[in-house]
């Protein structure tokens, strides 16, 4: 009876508001953009090996929000990806552009990995319209996104685009997280626990490495630039130089 | 004596004449003579005669000497200079009174008339001196005489009019310089410039300049030190030395303020010997010290959007550095790579909670569960110390590692939350919440720049996820807000020792800052609450109203306490909206009302010259429209005996003085009567106005028109007549 008012309590104690949980929200594209939703059942994994590895409480549960949606506005953090042609109307731009402006962390796809390619040219070209004076920029190695959790020296993906990430700052903080890599690619499974691309050209080194930076731009949105605080400095160089 | 009838009495004597003879012509020469005198008296009365008389000149021109007896007057220098002006004014009596009609007075503060002699016998007592004064007195009381005026004084001038609104005088005044500035022992400290706000950590520049008479070849130590409330702490040593017996120096001091606060120092040269005046040797002032940047740790037990925002938020304020510790893994937490490929370094527990502490201003828990990261119950007791006395902030913000949950309960936590743990009534209540601000006027509420404005915003913020449920508040915390939709406390705060302790059961603030966006806002209003929120906590002076800065709460009597008031920004109104008064009061009751002058909107200055010692308290009202605003201060006065204080010799005012009367000024050892001689003239009493005596008031006249009558009455007896 004892353990069981333990095992009860216990579950009690692990409740928490959502409020102050992660939560992973998948933004739902409107129109010319085709496979929004390519992996559904990878944000169930991205989770569990999210709260199996570090001290985020999450949502279990992958949120799925419209630019139309004022949920978007309880998810501070949301994927976009696809491929194709990206458009916003202007009531959408208008949504995102807040969303992003209010604090908001944008982790974009480009589902094609094709660089220059309909989405990657069209999704660049409505950025400018939300932020005329500004542009995505390559993420510097010193980015507080490679090192927010593990140490990382490069990126992975389904296929090696780029071996960076770009990312437009606003306000002092990275707002937008852009990769041509298909991070989330790298995670998907078929019904059977067996993955279902290829990780090219790295193999399964190069899985883990997009394993390890989604860990990274989840926790990024969660700490921030906690890792670049002087106090971590000297520890994270000692431990890049090993 | 000049005599003149006016008309009245010509008429009288007109009707006199006529009366004589209607008289003689109807009665008898013997009795008739008598009637006629009495009537003629009658008639004198009843038109009451008068005659002007107008006084004669004065063969001497008058001479009102005037001799200071003040206190001042009995330094040594290194004769005692009253001593100096009684000697020279005995060796000149007999040259002067042969020249001039002399009247003596002596003067401190008024003057008083006395003999010569007594004037040779007078002692230095008067606490102040009034030059002006005496002057006003002495013309007035010998207007008739109009004299001219010889004053035998140092100049020390500790009262009255200020030099320069000193007035002119129609009759001459002659002064005569007593003291010798260059046989005085003193060191004055005259002047201390600093500026009146400095940093925490940061330099501060402080110049000395110093005054000697009477020091050759000395050096002599200045000393500066901090004045806490029960010692003094030495800060710096510096020396000045002096070459010839008169000169001034100055000195520079570079401290650095180590708290904030107003805090009090003072600076000191050590009495010498044979020194003259011993209360100039020391100088007190102080120092507004505000924190250049609030140092803020941050400890979050786990990552989430909550500390991802408020880290912004601080972060990006540049006021503020801060210091975060976000727990990323716990010991359940497995992660597939070895240490090395992890950015996670140790908690440091021990170097953060026994050494660097005290090195912040703000402390906040944020879902953080000591136990479980080498936080020992010692670590809490400094943390107690931090707050009650180093007057350190504490914050714990709501979660599943927070009060209760967190195992604080009857730790050195417990005693300095305001709000009760019991786990049993804590719970992560998983509903909307909005806030009900139940303290309107706390600063950390105020978002708009007027109350109905502040209201409105409040009203606007988006509801939040969720809040922990705290059991209840201890008594004393003060309730600040509270769940609209069912009272639950959400915000309570108080005040432990010196420092400010706040218990909050929100947690998501950070959907006020997405929520106002999705509304078009700017989150101006979630980043000012946050600002307001962490300078509350590690201040008590920054969120007030109005701050009153004086420039020394220890100042001496009859010296000028300079007061500026400052207004918060971001009052609403102009500054011709608003007023300040300082109100002086001691022991409870109001002495004084000093009105200040704006500087601008935001700053008001005035000045309090305190009249006696004792313990003042100084209250500054700011009206702005019907609210009210006020800040005080207790200011202590002691007394200062200004004779002595500033010893030297003031010549220059007394030449000032004859210069504007048309007189001349004398050193001592130059001064004669001769001097005077043909500067004062004796046709000042020209145009004197003549006096007019009245010629019918005397007596005798009634009691001659009685006996008169009495012997008409006889006389007609005497002949059968009656």
């Amino acid at each position: 009876m004892a353990l069981l008012l333990i095992v009860f309590f216990s579950f009690v104690s692990v409740v928490h508001a959502l409020g102050n949980r992660f939560v992973l929200a998948q933004l739902k594209a409107q129109g010319a953009v085709i496979q929004w939703d390519p992996y559904p059942r990878v944000g169930s994994d991205i989770l569990a090996f999210l709260q199996q590895t570090t001290s985020v409480k999450a949502d279990p549960n992958r949120r799925v929000v419209s630019l139309k949606d004022s949920a978007l506005f309880q998810a501070p953090f949301m994927i976009y990806t696809g491929s194709g042609q990206c458009g916003f109307g202007a009531e959408e731009r208008e949504a995102l552009k807040r969303y992003l402006s209010g604090g908001g962390l944008l982790f974009v796809e480009d589902l094609a990995c094709e660089s220059g390619g309909s989405f990657d040219y069209s999704f660049r070209a409505e950025l400018k319209k939300m932020f005329p004076d500004k542009a995505m920029s390559v993420l510097s190695r010193n980015h507080a996104i490679y090192r927010s959790f593990y140490l990382l020296r490069g990126v992975g993906g389904r296929k090696m685009t780029h071996n960076y990430l770009e990312g437009l700052d606003l306000d002092g903080r990275t707002a937008v997280i852009y990769s041509q890599n298909d991070v989330l690619g790298a995670w998907a499974k078929d019904l059977f626990g067996n993955y279902l691309h290829v990780c090219e050209p790295g193999g399964e080194a190069q899985r883990w490495e997009s394993q390890k930076l989604m860990m990274n731009i989840i926790l990024y949105s969660v700490t921030g630039t906690y890792k670049t605080d002087t106090i971590h400095l000297p520890f994270i160089e000692d431990k890049l130089k090993k | 004596m000049d005599f003149r009838f006016d008309a009245v009495a010509a008429f009288a004597i007109i009707l006199s004449f006529a009366a004589i003879l209607i008289l003689l012509r109807f009665a008898g020469w013997g009795v008739s003579w008598l009637k006629f005198v009495v009537f003629l008296i009658l008639v004198w009365f009843v038109l009451e005669p008068s005659v002007a008389v107008a006084p004669a000149a004065n063969s001497k021109p008058s001479l009102a000497v005037l001799v200071d007896v003040s206190k001042s007057m009995g330094i040594e220098d290194p004769r005692s200079r009253l001593d100096e002006a009684q000697k020279l004014l005995d060796h000149i009596r007999n040259s002067l009174e042969d020249r001039f009609k002399v009247t003596y007075y002596q003067f401190s503060e008024s003057a008083s008339r006395l003999s010569f002699e007594n004037l040779l016998i007078a002692k230095p007592q008067g606490d102040k001196t009034d030059i002006d004064q005496a002057i006003d007195q002495v013309l007035y009381e010998s207007k008739r005489d109009k004299p001219a005026l010889l004053i035998l004084s140092d100049g020390t001038k500790t009262a009255g009019r200020k030099e320069e609104d000193s007035a002119s005088w129609t009759s001459p005044i002659f002064s005569v310089g007593i003291g010798n500035a260059a046989g005085l022992n003193d060191i004055a400290i005259l002047e201390t410039h600093i500026s009146d706000f400095a940093f925490k950590g940061r330099p501060v520049e402080l110049s000395v300049t110093v005054r000697n008479y009477g020091f050759a070849q000395k050096r002599l130590p200045v000393i500066l030190k901090e004045i806490g409330e029960k010692s003094e702490e030495e800060i710096q040593v510096r020396e000045v030395r002096f070459g010839s017996s008169i000169g001034e120096s100055n000195v520079s001091f570079k401290f650095t303020p180590g708290s904030v606060g107003r805090l009090k120092y003072r600076v000191a040269i050590p009495v010498q010997k044979n020194e003259i005046a011993k209360l100039n040797n020391t100088v007190d002032f102080s120092l507004e010290v505000g924190r250049e940047k609030l140092r803020i740790l941050y400890l979050c037990g786990q990552p989430s959007p909550e500390y991802y925002f408020l880290r912004q938020v601080l972060k990006s304020d540049p006021s503020i550095d801060l210091v975060s510790f976000v727990i990323l893994r716990n010991p359940e937490n497995v992660v597939p790579v070895s240490e090395d490929q992890l950015s996670l370094i140790p908690f440091p527990a021990n170097d953060i909670f026994v050494r660097t502490l005290s090195e912040f201003d703000l402390l906040i828990f944020e879902n953080f569960s000591y136990a479980r990261f080498g936080i020992q119950p010692y670590h809490l007791e400094n943390i107690k110390r931090f707050v009650e006395d180093k007057g350190g902030g504490f914050l714990m913000i709501g979660g599943e590692n927070s009060f209760g949950r967190g195992n604080y309960a009857d730790s050195a936590i417990d005693s300095i939350l305001p709000v009760q743990m019991d786990v049993t009534r804590e719970e992560i209540e998983d509903v909307p919440v909005s806030l009900k601000i139940v303290d309107e006027d706390h600063p950390i509420f105020a978002l708009g720049d007027s109350a109905a404005e502040n209201k409105k915003i409040w009203q606007s913020l988006p509801l939040l996820d969720g809040y922990y449920r705290l059991p209840g508040i201890k008594s004393g915390a003060s309730l600040l807000a509270s769940s609209k939709e069912n009272g639950a406390p959400l915000i309570v705060g108080w005040r432990r020792g010196k420092g400010r302790v706040m218990a909050m059961g929100i947690f998501s603030t950070w959907q006020w800052a997405l929520g106002l966006s999705e509304k078009g806002f700017l989150q101006s209003n979630y980043t000012q609450f946050w600002r307001q929120t962490v300078r509350w906590l590690t201040s008590l002076e920054d969120s007030k109203e109005v701050r009153m800065i004086l420039n020394q709460t220890q100042c001496a009597t009859g010296k000028p306490l300079s007061i500026q008031v400052f207004v918060r920004q971001g009052q609403g109104g102009s500054a011709g909206d608003r007023s300040v008064t300082v109100t002086v009061s001691q022991e409870g009751k109001a002495s004084e009302s000093i009105l200040l002058n704006p500087v601008n909107r935001n700053e008001f200055r005035g000045e309090w010259v305190p009249s006696r010692e004792g313990r003042y308290e100084l209250l500054a009202l700011l009206k702005e429209g019907l609210k009210t605003f006020s800040d005080k201060r207790v200011v202590s006065v002691q007394g200062a005996d200004q004779e002595l204080e500033n010893p030297y010799p003031n010549h220059d005012y007394l030449k000032s003085v004859s210069h504007k009367s048309g007189g001349e000024f004398f050193m001592a050892s130059e001064f004669s009567p001769e001097k005077l001689e043909g500067k004062i003239r004796a046709s000042l009493t020209v145009g004197v106005e003549p006096v007019r005596k009245n010629l019918s008031s005397s007596p005798w006249l009634l009691v001659i028109a009685a006996g008169l009558l009495m012997c008409e009455w006889a006389v007609r007896r005497y002949n059968n007549q009656l």
